[in-house]
């Protein structure tokens, strides 16, 4: 081993869920609903300061990893909350979408296009939502997947130990 | 040969991220850049490997005599 690196992570909305500005307004209601407040992106719950946030196309906690257990059940009320609001939201998004199509129906060559991109669109925001609905830790190595991929490495699941998933990364040199 | 990076993740978010057979400074730049869109990751633990050199190179003057 040459570095390593701890980290207590959780995975509180997957990535392409919704569009972005659509998913933070998402994550705020349900905070609220939970009584949770996001400053200068702590989240904090009855004043304790849970983890930061950090919010792109997804939105990751990451936490002190010696006070990990005690935050797990708040975490997996703001990701089943969270889960289930954004169904609301990708249906009324979706629907949005739909109608602003139908109105540039006079072009078809860009009418067409829309409704491709669309499409795709909606197949990614069902897959997001598949994955917010398993378990932090599966849904976490699934994006961690993708993501290691994408950067050109091979994956390899190794087996489970201890309820562990463990994930081997590797890039070939030549 | 390749390099590894070894990701174990636990119920309970625990993640702990691993290297392997890397030499030098590679390897927390390959972890920085797989954590990019994720989030800002800077707390590493080096290893010994870490403070060797990627490649040995000869700098040095080869004369014929």
């Amino acid at each position: 081993m040459s570095t390593t690196v701890k980290l207590g992570l959780g995975l509180l909305a997957s990535k392409g869920i919704l569009p972005k500005e659509e998913m933070i307004e998402v994550f705020q209601e349900c905070l609220m609903e939970l009584g949770c407040i996001n400053q200068n992106n702590r989240l904090i719950h009855n004043g304790t300061i849970i983890g930061t946030l950090t919010i792109k196309d997804r939105i990751i906690l990451s936490m002190n990893r010696a006070n990990v257990n005690q935050h797990l059940q708040q975490i997996e009320k703001i990701r089943g909350l969270f889960a289930h609001r954004a169904e609301v939201a990708q249906k009324n998004y979706i629907y949005q979408r739909e109608q602003q199509i139908n109105q540039s129906k006079h072009n078809l060559d860009s009418y067409n296009k829309l409704v491709m991109e669309l499409e795709v669109e909606k197949q990614v925001m069902q897959n997001a939502l598949k994955r917010q609905k398993k378990e932090v830790c599966e849904a976490l190595k699934e994006e961690l997947i993708e993501a290691a991929i994408n950067n050109g490495y091979e994956v390899e699941e190794i087996s489970n130990k201890n309820s562990q998933v463990q994930l081997q990364l590797f890039r070939r040199v030549y | 040969m390749s390099k590894k990076i070894l990701i174990s993740i636990s119920q309970d978010n625990d993640v702990i991220v691993e290297t392997e057979d890397y030499k030098g400074p590679m390897c927390v730049k390959d972890i920085k850049q797989l954590f990019n869109e994720f989030l800002e990751v800077d707390d590493f633990e080096h290893k010994a490997e870490y403070y060797e050199s990627e490649e040995e190179t000869y700098s040095g003057v080869i004369s014929k005599l």
